[in-house]
């Protein structure tokens, strides 16, 4: 039988669900999530998530996000092309909201994208938010085909209810 | 190896207003919300603009160039340098193979935590080292 040695000050990260093995699952499921922008997007003007009950902290808890470059998807399943590379990622900026739209964390794009990162997701644990109180912002307008989504994969845990 | 889990997080920032010197503190521009000691950070990750060309300030962050002339020191509530001058290199997720620096956690006294550069060959007046600080909130 083998041991693992874990030190006190890592045991707590393990147990509070503040840290875990950078292999470890993601998340039970995986939403594909996409965002259009518009056109005339400028410095500071949030584009909404359209609602998707089943991540908002009622009924999931978010454990891991990534934002998906043309490296890792070319297209969506309408055949939309995926436009937005790290060119684009470095100017923008996800923010997830509760419901009193209190931001919980503001997360730059570029880090959310796994090539960036040796592969590895950002690992989550978002418990009360508001899909559709969640946006993005950007800080120059780069989308001059707006019709293009912007594309997320999202990792969650659904809240088991009665 | 474990890596950090996101349970909040804020950007600060941090601007090197006037000519840039050597050694001189820069202090972080506040943010009310946590400039109370009412944060526990347990980790946190910086950006150059390879990562992020401006804040939500829509403040200039610092080049690629400058990652190895900058360091961070955070104060805890006890006034206590708890992160002495960490190499801000040695921050950037990226160049870390995607790894999140974590600490143990403390109470984050953001109005004395300071930057400081150790070259100025690459940074410019009013450019802002930029840190995402994740953390939980006293008390929940």
């Amino acid at each position: 039988m083998a041991y693992q040695v874990i030190s006190p000050i890592m045991n707590y990260f393990l147990a509070n669900n503040m840290a875990k093995e950078y292999t470890d699952i993601e998340g039970e499921m995986c939403q594909f999530v996409q965002i259009n922008p518009t056109l005339n997007n400028s410095f500071q003007e949030p584009i909404y998530f359209g609602s998707q009950t089943m991540l908002d902290g009622e009924n999931a808890t978010i454990t891991g996000i990534e934002f998906l470059t043309p490296t890792s998807l070319s297209n969506n399943t309408e055949g939309l092309v995926n436009d937005y590379s790290n060119s684009t990622a470095k100017y923008g900026i996800l923010y997830i909201s509760d419901l009193k739209r209190q931001v919980i964390a503001q997360l730059p794009l570029y880090s959310l994208v796994t090539q960036n990162n040796g592969g590895k997701i950002k690992f989550t644990f978002f418990n009360d938010q508001v899909w559709q109180n969640c946006y993005i912002e950007f800080n120059l307008n780069n989308f001059t085909t707006p019709t293009q989504p912007l594309m997320f994969n999202v990792y969650y845990v659904p809240k088991i209810k009665n | 190896m474990n890596n950090l889990i996101i349970k909040r997080s804020q950007l600060v920032e941090a601007q090197f207003t006037g000519t840039p010197a050597i050694g001189k503190k820069y202090a972080f521009t506040q943010v009310p919300n946590i400039s109370r000691n009412n944060i526990i950070i347990y980790g946190f990750e910086v950006f150059t603009a390879t990562q992020l060309v401006t804040t939500p300030s829509n403040n200039t962050v610092v080049p690629a160039a400058a990652v190895n002339a900058i360091v961070i020191t955070f104060v805890d509530d006890n006034n206590v340098e708890r992160i002495y001058q960490i190499p801000y290199y040695a921050l950037v997720s990226s160049l870390n193979g995607g790894f999140i620096r974590m600490v143990k956690p403390f109470i984050l006294n953001l109005t004395k935590s300071y930057v400081q550069a150790v070259s100025v060959t690459n940074i410019s007046t009013d450019q802002v080292a930029s840190v995402n600080l994740y953390y939980s909130i006293v008390g929940e």
